[in-house]
């Protein structure tokens, strides 16, 4: 009996969003941009996980992208408060010039 | 009738050829005759004082092919829908993948971060279709609320806040950053995707229409996952109480 989608399709969709999201963190230098990039491979990644989840008819691929997603919202409050910070100390989001920690 | 094809259509062909007259007929409200029914094999010659009655016979025996016809053709339908569905899902799966592609693209080649921001906000809501059409309905509702809801909001509220100036945004790239960036994720994107057209044997089982019963994630999150459940409660207690602190103006002289 033929599948609905083919498992390849949805796993090369997430390979190609991820690879997007990994091409805005290298290319940007707004800090807000390549935090929106970081959302987009953990988005790929998710899509993985239930394509994963529904080849092995396993419901724990699910739970587990929930928590991903539980941490991506944790993660993009932190991310945007410090993003603020910066922006409050340098008047700038140019990850190039957050320079403090650097040797 | 069954064609070629092997579709059931009814036509009104047939019910002409099996009862008795020429002129195609209207479908017409019985006159009371339902529970009569006519003998389709046998002829006669139609008598023009009998036409209402015939009239209603027709609608008679229409009426009671019409419903062995569905009955019998049922299963068959149902299998067509599937399989008409399945192809369905593909093109459909085709399409919102394209549609997020595409709005990845747009937030990565678009200056401005507003754009990016609602750029990222369409390709949340094609990632949510995707997991809608892999049966996730749950995480496609999740996705929508948390992600476009929740998360893209703090990310234009934020970027609002800033109010960037254009010299501010730090857009120019660096020397080779262009050249090196797309190298590694090109390389990254034919590794990842040689990988997932090739070395992958899995094969999605069972039905490809079928949900996922919300009931049974309920159960898996609260029996098995149960301490992820707490530990990420705290995460999120812990990441709302940093944000505090991190966004505290700091105090005058301090």
């Amino acid at each position: 009996m033929e599948a609905g989608i083919p498992i390849n399709w949805v796993l090369a969709l997430s390979a190609v969003l991820f690879s997007l999201g990994a091409l805005g963190v290298l290319i940007k230098r707004n800090i807000i941009v390549m935090f929106m990039s970081i959302e987009l491979m953990l988005n790929a990644a998710n899509i993985a996980l239930v394509a994963f989840s529904k080849a092995h008819n396993n419901l724990d691929g699910q739970v587990i992208v929930f928590f991903t997603m539980t941490l991506a919202a944790a993660e993009v409050a932190i991310g945007l408060a410090i993003i603020v910070a910066l922006f409050r100390l340098r008047r700038t989001v140019d990850a190039d010039k957050a320079t403090l920690l650097r040797w | 009738m069954v064609t070629r094809s092997g579709r059931n259509i009814l036509r009104q062909g047939d019910f002409r050829a099996r009862t008795f007259d020429s002129e195609p007929f209207e479908l017409q409200p019985s006159q009371g005759h339902l529970g009569f029914r006519p003998n389709p094999t046998h002829s006669f010659t139609p008598d023009i004082k009998f036409a209402p009655k015939i009239q209603s016979l027709r609608y008679t025996y229409a009426a009671a092919k019409m419903a062995r016809l569905l009955k019998t053709s049922a299963s068959n339908f149902q299998s067509r829908l599937e399989a008409e569905g399945k192809t369905m899902l593909k093109v459909l799966f085709l399409l919102v993948a394209l549609g997020a592609v595409a709005g990845a693209i747009g937030m990565l080649s678009s200056p401005n971060p507003v754009h990016s921001a609602l750029f990222l906000v369409w390709t949340l809501f094609c990632v949510a279709a995707v997991y809608l059409l892999l049966g996730a309905e749950f995480l496609a509702i999740v996705q929508i609320i948390v992600y476009a809801g929740a998360i893209m909001v703090l990310f234009l509220f934020i970027i609002m806040l800033l109010n960037l100036r254009r010299d501010e945004l730090g857009d120019d790239p660096l020397p080779g950053q262009w050249t090196w960036g797309l190298m590694f994720s090109a390389l990254l994107a034919v590794a990842l995707v040689s990988v997932a057209g090739a070395a992958v044997t899995l094969r999605f089982s069972g039905d490809p229409l079928a949900l996922t019963p919300i009931p049974e994630i309920a159960r898996v999150m609260f029996t098995k996952y149960l301490l992820a459940v707490e530990i990420a409660s705290l995460i999120l207690l812990i990441a709302m109480v940093g944000v505090v602190v991190l966004a505290k103006r700091p105090k005058e002289g301090a």
